[in-house]
C-alpha cells in the first residue's frame, strides 16, 4: 500500500526520534527496522531518510557520533537530544489526539 | 575502489563541496550505508553488481537526493563557514596579534628592569643595582604613563634645554611665587655649578631672589655660606692612616668671613626647608598608580635619582666653622669663636628637622659628630666651659640615635630575611636593618616575585604554542601543495563538547590544580623567597607548561585521528606509526592525515593562546597590581617616595635625635 507522501512526510520525524530515542541507531538500521515493524509498509527508501537525519541534527533534535561497529567498520550513529525528547513527547500527543480524532469520524458508523 | 559506489556518492554530495569535513562525514555514512546494504544483499544470494545496483536505486535519483542533502545540511554549511573564517580571520590573527604584543610588553618591561638592576646571578642572589638615569625614567614613564605637558613639565623639566638647571628653572614658569619649584632649581643649580665650577657671583644671585621669595627659610643661606666657604679655602686631609685629619687651608679670608655672616643670618632664621619632600610627593601625585613592578621600580629609580648636592656643602660648612673657630681662638678672639662654634649643633638640629632621606639624616647626624667631638674643647679653650658643657650633652643625646642602629646593624644576621623577602626587599633590608620587619609585611613582596615568574613562565608557554602554530601552518602547506586539490588537507571543526573537553583537560585543569596547589594547600613552598629554591619554583612551572603543550597537542591529534579514521582518510596504524609519520615530512603515505591534523591544530593553538593571554594573563597582572600594592616594604607610601620601612627608619631616628636635642637642652 502506498501513503500519501504528505501524510508521510508528517510523521518521518517522530518516527525517527522513537527509534533512536530507545538506544543510538545508524541509518541503514532504522531503514530496516521501520520497515520490518510496518511489514514494508513503509518502504522508506534511503534518499529520504539522510536529509531527513541530517535536517534534525542541524535542528538539535538528534546528535551523531561516529562508532566502532561489531564488524569493526565504523559508523555513525544517531541519538535523540533534550530537545528531540520534547518534540517526540509534543508530536506524540498531537499524534494520539489526531488520529483518535480522525478515527472518531471515519470508523463511526462505518460499515461492519 | 568502487568506481560505481564512490562515483555515485560524489555525484550526492557535490553540493557539499564547499566545506570538505563535512562532505566527507555524509560521503561516509552514506558509503557505510551502501557497503552495508549491498553485503546483506549478497548474503541473500545476488550478485555484487546487482547488489550494489540495488542498493543505489533506493537512495534515489542522485541529483534529487544531492539537492535534498544540500538544502538539509544548508544550515551547517552556513554556521560551520562562519566558524571557519572567525577561526582564520580572528582567532587566529588574535592569537598572534595577543602573542606579539605580550611580547612586546615582557620585553618592554624586561628592559626597565634590567636598566635598573644587572642581575648578576642566575638566581638573583647577588644583585648590583644601577638605577635608571633621570632622563631614562623619562622616556619609559612617558612612554607609558602619557603625562600632559604640565605634568611633564613639573616631573621632568623643560628637557629641550641643553643644562639641568635650566630644564628645572623652566617649571617655575608655571608658578614663579612657587618656592618648592625655586628651591628645586636652586638644587640643580648647585649640581650643574659643581659640574662646571663654581660660578659664585650668578649663584648667589639666585640664591638672593630665593630668599626673597621665601624669606624665613634659611635653605638660600645655608648653600650660600656652603658654596662661599668651598670658594674661599681647601679642605685637606692631613696625617695618616687613623691619625687622619681634615684641616681647611683658608685662601680668601674676606669670602670666609662672609660666609660665616651668611651662616649665621641662617641660624637665625625660624626655620630651613629644601622642600625635596614636598616636590617628590607632587612628582608622584602626578603619576598614575603602579600597575606592575616595573612601574614601582622606576618610580624607586626616580625618588633614588633626586640629588642632593646640598649634603656636602653643609657637612663642609660645619667643618669650616669648627676650623675657623679654631682660628679665632688661636687669633685671639674667643667669643668670636664661641660664636661660630655654638652654630653647628643648631644647624645639625635645622638640618635633622627638614630631612626627607636617609643620607641626610646621616649628614645631619655627622655634623652633630663634629660638634660633640670637635666643639666642647674649642669651646672649653674659648672659656665657655658651660657652653662646651651644654653642646656635649646635646650632641651626644642627638648622636645617639644614629650610632645605635649603625651598632646594631653590625651585628645582624640577614639570612632570615633573604629566605623570605623578595630580591627588592632582599637588597633594602640589609642596608637599614631591622625595623621591626613582620612575615605579613615580606609575604605581598615574595607573592609578587612569584607572580612575576608565572608570568614568565606563561609567556613561555604562550610562544611555544605560537611557534607550534608557525609549524602546524608550514606543515599543511606542504601536504595542501603536494597532494592537490582534491586531497588538500581540511579542517576539523570539533563540536563544542569535543572543544571544551580538550581546552579543559590540557588547561584548565591543570592551571587549576597549580592555582591550588601554590595558592592553598600550603605545600608550595611560598612561604620562602624565589632565591631561596629557585629550582623549585622553576621545575613547577617548567612541568605545568610541558604539560600544557604536550596535553593539548596529544588531545587535539587524538580527535583529528578518530575523525579522520571516521571519514575515510588512511591514518597510520600503530602509535609508533603515527609519531614517525610526522618526521616524514616530505615522503609520507598519511599526508592528508598529517596536514588535516597540523590544519586542525592551528585553531586548537590559537584558542589556547586566547584563553593563556586572555584571562591567565590579565588575572595574573591584577594579582600582581594587587600583592604589589599591598606590599609595605616595597610599594612607597604617603607619596614621599620611600618605601614604608625607610619612612619607618627615617621617622624614627629624625624624632630621637631632636628628643635628645631637648633632653640636652638646660
Amino acid at each position: 500500500m502506498e501513503f500519501d507522501s504528505e501524510l508521510m512526510r508528517g510523521v518521518v520525524e517522530p518516527i525517527v526520534l522513537r527509534l533512536v530515542a530507545g538506544r543510538a541507531m545508524y541509518g541503514y538500521e532504522i531503514i530496516k527496522v521501520v520497515n520490518e515493524r510496518t511489514n514494508g509498509a513503509f518502504a522508506w527508501k534511503e534518499g529520504t531518510l539522510y536529509p531527513c537525519l541530517h535536517r534534525m541534527e542541524a535542528d538539535g533534535l538528534v546528535s551523531s557520533e561516529w562508532r566502532d561497529a561489531d564488524t569493526g567498520k565504523q559508523r555513525k550513529y544517531y541519538a535523540i537530544t533534550r530537545k528531540g525528547s520534547a518534540l517526540l513527547k509534543s508530536k506524540t500527543h498531537e499524534w494520539t489526539a489526531f488520529a483518535g480524532a480522525v478515527n472518531a469520524v471515519l470508523l463511526e458508523g462505518a460499515p461492519a | 575502489m568502487n568506481t560505481r559506489r564512490d562515483q555515485y556518492i560524489a555525484d550526492v554530495t557535490s553540493g557539499l563541496k564547499g566545506d570538505p569535513e563535512l562532505r566527507r562525514d555524509v560521503s561516509a555514512e552514506i558509503g557505510s550505508h551502501i557497503d552495508a546494504a549491498t553485503e546483506t544483499s549478497i548474503a541473500e544470494g545476488h550478485t555484487g553488481e546487482e547488489s550494489l545496483e540495488t542498493t543505489l536505486k533506493s537512495f534515489g535519483s542522485p541529483v534529487t537526493l544531492a539537492g535534498d542533502l544540500v538544502d538539509a545540511n544548508r544550515k551547517r554549511m552556513r554556521l560551520r563557514a562562519w566558524f571557519r573564517i572567525l577561526v582564520g580571520a580572528a582567532v587566529v590573527p588574535a592569537a598572534v596579534i595577543l602573542t606579539v604584543w605580550m611580547v612586546a610588553t615582557a620585553v618592554e618591561r624586561t628592559v626597565v628592569l634590567t636598566n635598573v638592576f644587572n642581575m648578576s646571578s642566575g638566581t638573583g642572589v647577588s644583585v648590583a643595582p644601577r638605577f635608571l638615569t633621570y632622563e631614562e625614567a623619562e622616556t619609559k614613564v612617558v612612554a607609558r604613563w602619557n603625562l600632559s605637558p604640565r605634568d611633564h613639565l613639573i616631573v621632568f623639566g623643560d628637557r629641550s634645554k641643553s643644562r639641568r638647571a635650566e630644564q628645572q628653572k623652566a617649571i617655575c614658569s608655571l608658578d614663579p611665587t612657587n618656592r618648592v619649584f625655586y628651591a628645586n632649581y636652586i638644587l640643580y643649580r648647585l649640581t650643574d655649578s659643581y659640574a662646571k665650577g663654581v660660578e659664585l657671583d650668578g649663584l648667589l644671585h639666585d640664591l638672593q631672589i630665593g630668599e626673597q621669595l621665601d624669606p624665613g627659610n634659611a635653605y638660600y643661606n645655608y648653600i650660600a655660606a656652603g658654596t662661599m666657604v668651598q670658594n674661599a679655602g681647601e679642605l685637606v686631609w692631613v696625617g695618616q692612616g687613623t691619625n687622619k685629619t681634615m684641616s681647611y687651608v683658608i685662601k680668601d679670608t674676606n669670602l670666609l668671613e662672609r660666609a660665616m655672616v651668611e651662616f649665621q643670618r641662617g641660624i637665625d632664621k625660624p626655620f630651613h626647608r629644601t622642600y625635596i619632600s614636598d616636590l617628590v610627593a607632587m612628582r608622584r601625585s602626578l603619576l598614575p598608580p603602579s600597575e606592575n613592578v616595573s612601574d614601582e621600580v622606576v618610580k624607586i629609580a626616580m625618588a633614588a635619582g633626586v640629588l642632593l648636592p646640598q649634603v656636602a656643602l653643609n657637612r663642609n660648612l660645619a667643618r669650616v666653622s669648627k676650623e675657623y673657630g679654631t682660628a679665632l681662638i688661636q687669633e685671639g678672639r674667643p667669643d668670636e669663636a664661641a660664636n661660630v662654634l655654638g652654630r653647628i649643633l643648631p644647624f645639625a638640629e635645622d638640618l635633622t628637622q627638614d630631612s626627607w632621606s636617609l643620607i641626610e639624616v646621616f649628614v645631619a647626624a655627622a655634623i652633630t659628630g663634629i660638634a660633640r667631638d670637635g666643639v666642647p674643647p674649642l669651646l672649653e679653650k674659648a672659656g665657655h666651659p658651660k657652653e662646651a658643657a651644654i653642646v656635649r650633652l646635646k650632641a651626644n643625646a642627638m648622636a645617639a640615635p644614629v650610632a645605635d642602629w649603625r651598632n646594631k646593624l653590625k651585628g645582624q644576621d640577614f639570612s632570615k630575611w633573604r629566605a623570605r623577602a623578595s630580591v627588592l626587599a632582599g637588597m633594602l633590608l640589609p642596608a637599614l636593618g631591622d625595623q621591626g620587619i613582620t612575615e605579613a609585611e615580606l609575604a605581598p613582596g615574595r607573592r609578587v616575585e612569584q607572580i612575576i615568574l608565572e608570568q614568565s613562565a606563561l609567556m613561555v608557554v604562550i610562544l611555544g604554542f605560537l611557534v607550534l602554530m608557525v609549524v602546524a601552518a608550514l606543515l599543511a602547506l606542504r601536504w595542501r601543495r603536494a597532494k592537490g586539490a582534491d586531497a588538500a588537507p581540511f579542517l576539523v571543526l570539533p563540536d563544542w563538547r569535543q572543544g571544551l573537553l580538550i581546552i579543559g583537560i590540557s588547561v584548565v585543569m591543570p592551571l587549576a590544580l597549580y592555582i591550588v596547589y601554590t595558592r592553598f594547600t600550603g605545600l608550595a613552598g611560598r612561604d620562602f623567597a624565589l632565591v631561596a629554591n629557585p629550582w623549585r619554583f622553576i621545575l613547577e612551572l617548567a612541568g605545568l607548561g610541558i604539560f600544557i603543550l604536550v596535553c593539548s597537542v596529544w588531545l587535539t591529534l587524538r580527535h583529528v585521528r578518530r575523525r579522520c579514521r571516521a571519514l575515510g582518510v588512511p591514518v597510520p596504524a600503530t602509535r609508533w606509526k603515527g609519531i614517525t609519520a610526522w618526521f616524514a615530512v616530505w615522503r609520507s603515505d598519511y599526508g592528508l592525515y598529517l596536514g588535516t591534523s597540523a590544519r586542525s591544530l592551528i585553531p586548537a593553538y590559537a584558542v589556547a593562546i586566547l584563553l593563556l593571554g586572555g584571562v591567565v594573563q590579565p588575572w595574573l597582572a591584577h594579582e600582581e597590581t594587587r600583592w604589589l600594592r599591598a606590599d609595605p616594604l616595597i610599594s612607597q607610601d604617603n607619596n614621599n617616595g620611600l618605601t614604608s620601612v625607610e619612612t619607618r627608619l627615617i621617622t624614627r631616628l629624625k624624632k630621637e635625635m631632636l628628643e635628645g636635642a631637648r633632653r640636652g637642652e638646660p
